[in-house]
């Protein structure tokens, strides 16, 4: 196989992906590992000591630091069942192609483009008390004492308006994947059925939805992995207030790491963050390879 | 198919379908009327049309918010960022899937791996340690980050040139062309397709990122499109249509973009997230 001149052509190929990466990526990583035992005030090198386990005992011991898994924990599991129930549902109504499917399903991906932020602060606009669209028109059709609310800024309704901006903006998303899978599903299987006389709902019931399960996985994982990770829109819409109220994990880190002048703490924060990605991708391996099995 | 289902049904269908897509373009809408309106009458009502439409308003929003020094910035980084990942990752994903070598499947997890490490569990880090190298406030910490973004791309290139057939590459090398120009001349060329789906995806990805500018660049002249709005919606010099009409250049051209090119976004989206 080997022939002079080539055999070391492969490295050539794989140097620089392989160095940026390294350097800019697993390094910054294994760095954040070290650092979530340490302490530092995050300017010189000199003030690192080693502190063991100490960061993470005091995570445990930070009730802001349980207020934000909660938030987090909390928006994850509305945003997920929200994107996944409406999801399906789109994805199949699309797919049977009533009149106009294509003219809707193009206005359904339109937010996959548009940048969080962007969305955040349009958003931010349209519920602003008084020249906003929300309140105003919940006024107008006779909700009283809305037009002025703080729908940001009071703490009952911080968190589920970041809910419902991020529900919109992934909600496109996954009908795109999901409608994919059951443009993927062979026809004969439903037409068989149908000639059997099965109903439209036990057709998706016992048909669509097993074959649905691959698609269906790899969506719940990305939306799940996602809303985890959600950093921009609290950022942009309520940078984690009223008092913590809409704090999820990584504007707590960014907060301790960047504005409060704790970096160890920070990436102790962080590496709670990865563990939690970890599971939720392991998760997801032992479902797929279970679905082969099957 | 549609029509087979009982009326009902259908009505229900259509219901949500009207539903979800007012809440799609009724925020443009509010955008545009609000835009135009004058302050006077954005204060008086959400809901009226403007009596003279103001569409100086985005001229002004366009001067005022600087956008097109924040258009170029962003562009800027990503044309790189995208340019050299397309570079780095096609080469290391032939490599992968073309090449035999001590290690490969190590290799090949090695650069799995990162999939698993959300650029927020390396955020402060990253930022120690473009501070060490002094590049703090230059284009060149966002863009070297963005080039260690490589698993979804190689993944993707390794999947793509698996399916070329290796006797392709073995006829040349019989008949004497280098190693190098089998990549550029022949390998890269083939991979086009490939080359715009994972262009599009990272195109948007970098396009909207927030958080890397957000901790890298501090300094308002190196702004991006997605930090110089964030500043422009908090002054609280600037009124509310010229706040809003700055919402509409910012979410105009990826609109425009998303129109003219929506097959090959949406298939890249899907491939890229089904396929990985």
């Amino acid at each position: 196989m080997a022939r002079p001149g080539r055999t070391n052509f492969h490295i050539w190929l794989l140097l620089p992906a392989f160095v940026f990466y390294t350097v800019f990526w697993i390094a910054p990583a294994l760095i954040a590992l070290l650092s979530s035992f340490t302490q530092w005030n995050g300017i010189s090198l000199a003030s690192i000591h080693w502190v063991g386990v100490a960061n993470y005992l005091e995570l445990f011991d930070d009730r802001w630091f349980w207020n934000a898994l909660r938030n987090n924990l909390l928006f994850v599991a509305v945003v997920l069942s929200s994107i996944i129930i409406l999801g399906m549902t789109y994805a199949l109504i699309l797919n049977a192609k009533p009149r106009g499917h294509s003219v809707f399903s193009t206005i359904f991906f339109i937010p996959i483009v548009l940048s969080s932020v962007v969305i955040g602060l349009l958003f931010t606009q349209m519920l602003s008390p008084t020249v906003g669209l929300v309140g105003p028109a919940l006024a107008a059709v006779g909700i009283p004492g809305v037009e002025q609310y703080q729908w940001l800024g009071s703490k009952e309704t911080a968190l589920p308006m970041v809910m419902l901006v991020y529900i919109w903006r992934e909600l496109g998303f996954a009908i795109l994947l999901l409608l994919a899978g059951l443009q993927t599903i062979p026809n004969d299987y439903i037409e068989a059925a149908r000639i059997d006389g099965a109903s439209p709902w036990n057709i998706t019931r016992h048909i669509t939805l097993p074959l649905m399960r691959p698609v269906l996985t790899v969506v719940i994982v990305l939306v799940t992995t996602n809303a985890f990770l959600l950093f921009d829109l609290v950022i942009v819409m309520t940078n984690g207030g009223p008092f913590h109220g809409s704090e999820v994990l990584s504007v707590f880190m960014y907060s301790q790491a960047f504005l409060k002048g704790n970096p160890g703490y920070g990436t102790a924060i962080a590496m709670m963050l990865f563990v939690i990605i970890l599971c939720v991708s392991g998760i997801q391996l032992a479902l797929s390879g279970r679905g082969q099995k099957a | 198919m549609f029509k087979s289902l009982p009326l009902l049904v259908r009505i229900f269908a259509y219901i949500l379908l009207v539903a979800l897509a007012a809440s799609v373009v009724l925020p443009f809408l509010w955008m545009i009327s609000t835009a135009l309106k004058t302050t006077g009458e954005i204060n008086q009502s959400p809901f009226s049309l403007p009596a003279t439409p103001n569409f100086w308003v985005f001229v002004d929003a366009w001067v005022q918010g600087d956008f097109t020094k924040l258009y170029l910035n962003s562009l800027g980084i990503t044309v790189v960022a995208v340019a050299g990942l397309l570079a780095f990752c096609s080469a290391a994903g032939y490599a992968l899937a073309h090449f035999e070598f001590r290690a490969k499947e190590a290799v090949f997890i090695y650069f799995l791996a990162g999939m698993m490490i959300p650029p927020q569990v390396i955020m402060v880090p990253s930022f120690k340690l473009m501070a060490t190298l002094g590049l703090i406030n230059t284009y060149a910490a966002v863009i070297l980050t963005y080039f260690a973004w490589v698993p979804f791309a190689i993944f993707f290139f390794r999947a793509y040139f698996s399916g070329i057939p290796k006797e392709l590459a073995e006829a040349a090398r019989v008949e004497g062309v280098s190693e190098w120009n089998i990549f550029i001349r022949i390998m890269l060329p083939l991979a086009k397709p490939a080359m715009a789906t994972v262009g599009i995806v990272y195109f948007i990805w970098i396009f909207n990122d927030f958080m890397w500018p957000l901790i890298y660049l501090n300094d308002q002249s190196l702004r991006t499109v997605t930090l110089g709005m964030m500043a422009f919606q908090g002054s609280h010099a600037a009124l509310m249509n010229l706040k809003v009409a700055a919402l509409i250049i910012a979410t105009g051209p990826p609109l425009v973009i998303f129109l003219i090119f929506r097959r090959q976004i949406q298939n890249g989206l899907i491939e890229g997230a089904l396929k990985a």
